[in-house]
């Protein structure tokens, strides 16, 4: 059921999304066709334009994402959507899978429509590569791997937070609140979750220990806060300690926030 | 016959507010029941209860022998009193989707019935008026052939004519050996279709009886026993 649950996912929400990638791509397009033939003032408009429209979709896909949350489950399409025999979690499963592609695909449009647009910005590859080089000389070429993955996580995590506070805004208690409840619920979920995202990389034994003289990095089972307190007290540590506890707990808050949406969906939101 | 919905003590609360309370019914396999209530009473809260909609009560509900889970809403079919379909998409794409979902769900009897009433399954949602949105919720509905109809105010807001076409449809495709729940205001409309009357009101069952006692022992109509029942 899964699978035709996702089939129907992407079936609805590609009727909206692509549009946004062609607008991109028109964009594009004229600022590519314009670079040819160098005109240049044509060149940096439509690069200015093509920048915003990515951005643009980037935000837009977002707001998708949690408005077809919402209207398909918590709206009269929710009176379909929570009769089917299917086990509870498929719901949520597909939607988050659904959600996690598009936003995805659509923060590779903004990463490829910024740097086309960069790049007839006149800012091109050379830049890239010295960026890389400094990265280089820190000792940290091979961190540059490790952005995809947190990217991708990052995405993970705020769809589950909008999700979770969309699920808990439709709770009974909270539902005379109206729309309100679901930004009011995210809101407190973001910062409730940033201020344990803090502390977990502050306290806990796992950090990259970068050595500013001999430009090594490493992951060591120090934690942060000794840095921090030394250098609130005046001490210039040869070596910057930078907390990574914060991602594994953003592991467990992710599988928890999925849970807890899953068992509220189950169990406690009733629809109007 | 057998007994396919069982209901003991339910009790449902809206914060304070108690809207069902101690609750108990069973329902044998070919049954038409109608419940029935002024607004409030309770009716939907019972529907949605038996469709899985509503999680939070207290008592027991089972359908077919199991509370309310994904096996049960393989069995049931529920109308809800709302138009659930996506207003941007045909109502070729709702008959795609019952029919991928509900593996009792006989597209070629829905599409029938969309050719009988006039309907395109091409049109798009928004485009239909309300009652021939709920025409096409109802032949959905009704194009399964299921243990449990869950049919919640299905004549709300239709002209007579369109009434006896929807009455038409629930009469002449439920399954003999069904239970078919309809919940209505319009009583004198569907009073002939119904075996059984149950009667919600302050929270509980006021009237649970066969439509032939009720007729014979009070010598009233359904109708005007329940006028008399709930007159203000």
């Amino acid at each position: 059921m899964l699978t035709k649950l996702l089939k129907y996912e992407f079936r609805d929400t590609a009727r909206t999304i692509p549009f946004l990638y062609l607008i991109t791509l028109f964009f594009a397009a004229i600022a590519f066709i314009a670079g040819r033939l160098k005109i240049s003032f044509i060149t940096a408009t439509s690069s200015v334009f093509l920048i915003i429209a990515g951005v643009s979709v980037f935000i837009v896909t977002f707001a998708l994402v949690a408005i077809r949350f919402y209207r398909n489950l918590y709206s009269n399409e929710g009176y379909l959507m929570f009769t089917l025999p299917v086990k509870p979690h498929e719901l949520l499963i597909s939607k988050v899978i659904a959600g996690f592609c598009w936003i995805t695909a659509s923060l590779a449009v903004f990463a490829g429509a910024l740097f086309e647009a960069m790049h007839r910005l006149g800012f091109g590859l050379n830049e890239l590569a010295e960026i890389r080089n400094e990265l280089a000389k820190a000792g940290l070429e091979n961190a540059i791997y490790l952005i995809i993955p947190a990217v991708l996580f990052s995405i993970l995590f705020f769809i589950s937070q909008i999700y979770f506070a969309i699920t808990v805004a439709n709770m009974p208690c909270f539902r005379g609140i109206g729309v309100a409840a679901s930004f009011i619920a995210f809101i407190v979920t973001y910062v409730a979750l940033k201020i344990v995202e803090t502390a977990a990389a502050i306290f806990i034994p796992l950090s990259v220990n970068i050595n500013l003289i001999g430009r090594k990095a490493s992951i060591t089972t120090d934690s942060m806060f000794g840095y921090l307190l030394a250098s609130i007290q005046g001490n210039e540590p040869v070596n910057i300690t930078v907390g990574i506890g914060g991602y594994l707990i953003d592991i467990i808050i992710v599988c928890v926030l999925l849970y807890v949406t899953g068992r509220l969906m189950n169990r406690k939101v009733s629809l109007r | 016959m057998s007994r396919l919905i069982e209901i003991n003590s339910l009790q449902k609360r809206y914060g304070a507010k108690t809207v069902l309370e101690n609750i108990s019914l069973s329902f044998e396999s070919g049954t038409i029941a109608g419940i029935l209530g002024p607004n409030g009473s309770g009716k939907t809260s019972i529907m949605k209860i038996l469709a899985g909609i509503i999680k939070d009560y207290d008592g027991e509900v089972l359908i077919d022998g199991s509370a309310p889970n994904e096996y049960t809403k393989s069995i049931v079919s529920y109308l809800p009193e709302k138009t659930y379909l996506a207003e941007g998409n045909k109502a070729k794409y709702a008959l795609d989707f019952f029919e991928d979902f509900y593996t009792d769900f006989d597209r070629s009897k829905a599409e029938e019935m969309f050719r009988q009433f006039k309907l395109d399954p091409e049109q798009k949602i928004k485009s239909m008026s309300k009652g021939m949105q709920e025409k096409v919720q109802l032949i959905l509905v009704m194009s399964r052939k299921t243990k449990v109809y869950l049919l919640d105010e299905p004549l709300g807001g239709l002209d007579p004519a369109s009434r006896k076409a929807m009455l038409d449809i629930i009469l002449n495709n439920y399954s003999e050996d069904a239970v078919v729940l309809l919940s209505t205001h319009l009583i004198s409309d569907v009073e002939r279709i119904f075996d059984r009357i149950i009667m919600v009101g302050d929270k509980k069952i006021i009237v649970d009886d066969s439509v032939d006692n009720i007729r014979q022992s009070t010598g009233k109509s359904v109708e005007e026993l329940f006028e008399e029942v709930f007159k203000c």
